[in-house]
């Protein structure tokens, strides 16, 4: 699956909202908003993990199942549905993450899999993209 | 159970703020969706708009467990962690949004869905 040009633009703009969704083993939702999404490949992305409690990054090594929402203006939207596939620490991609976030307190990369794509601009919701 | 702090309250209530909620099915696999009408029925309670859900009807219906998020315009998030109670479509505050949600948006307000505060969880 390719990651469409439009949603890849909306994933990589900083103005856009972006919330995470995971789920640890009792089935308990951890949202987390997002300021930053690095699009690294046709359907490859990274999202920024810190040190300390990263519920996130916590509950995808116990799940590796992603639920993504962005959208802009309220309006416009999409949901991006993933997989965990691994941390990246090299300094090429944590460069790019430290020019919005404290160096000290980022601790990795994490690569998700994006393999589906639902709208979630109202009047279309729920229609799937990719 | 818990209550609702004042500084969620507070930012609930600011215009430009996100709500979001998040529900999971029984593989594990979560679904986050946008919010467009949320009101606090009792510190304990939340009530949001059903105009379109989906997965996440399906899922509150399989395990009852959802956390709505609330961001202001810098980013600060809270979580509220919840367990849902009903759809209803019967009472006073749906009979309320029904024409409010169909006036401002042009849609038909399919239910609320009512939900209790079990933790609040500050980001």
């Amino acid at each position: 699956m390719k990651i469409p040009e439009d949603v890849a633009e909306m994933l990589e703009k900083e103005t856009t909202i972006k919330i995470i969704g995971t789920a640890d083993v009792d089935l308990d939702v951890n949202l987390e908003y997002l300021k930053v999404i690095q699009l690294i490949g046709d359907d490859i992305i990274l999202i920024p993990y810190f040190t300390g409690n990263d519920r996130t990054f916590k509950n995808l090594q116990q799940n590796k199942k992603i639920s993504i929402a962005i959208f802009e203006s309220g309006i416009i939207g999409f949901k991006l549905n993933g997989l965990f596939t691994g941390i990246q620490k090299s300094e090429k991609h944590l460069q790019y993450f430290s020019n919005f976030f404290d160096k000290k307190k980022l601790a990795g990369a994490i690569r998700i899999r994006i393999k589906e794509i639902y709208a979630l601009t109202m009047a279309i919701a729920g229609e799937k993209i990719a | 159970m818990a209550i609702i702090p004042d500084i969620i309250l507070d930012t609930m209530a600011e215009p430009d703020s996100v709500k979001m909620v998040g529900t999971v099915d029984q593989d594990g696999k979560p679904n986050v969706v946008m919010i467009s009408t949320i009101a606090v029925l009792d510190l304990e309670t939340i009530a949001f708009a059903d105009l379109k859900l989906g997965k996440t009807k399906e899922n509150l219906y399989n395990n009852g467990k959802l956390t709505l998020s609330v961001s202001n315009k810098t980013g600060k998030t809270y979580q509220i962690r919840c367990s849902f109670v009903a759809f209803d479509n019967k009472s006073e505050i749906y009979d309320r949004w029904f024409n409010a949600v169909w006036q401002r948006m042009s849609m038909q307000l399919k239910g609320v869905a009512i939900a209790k505060v079990i933790k609040i969880i500050q980001d």
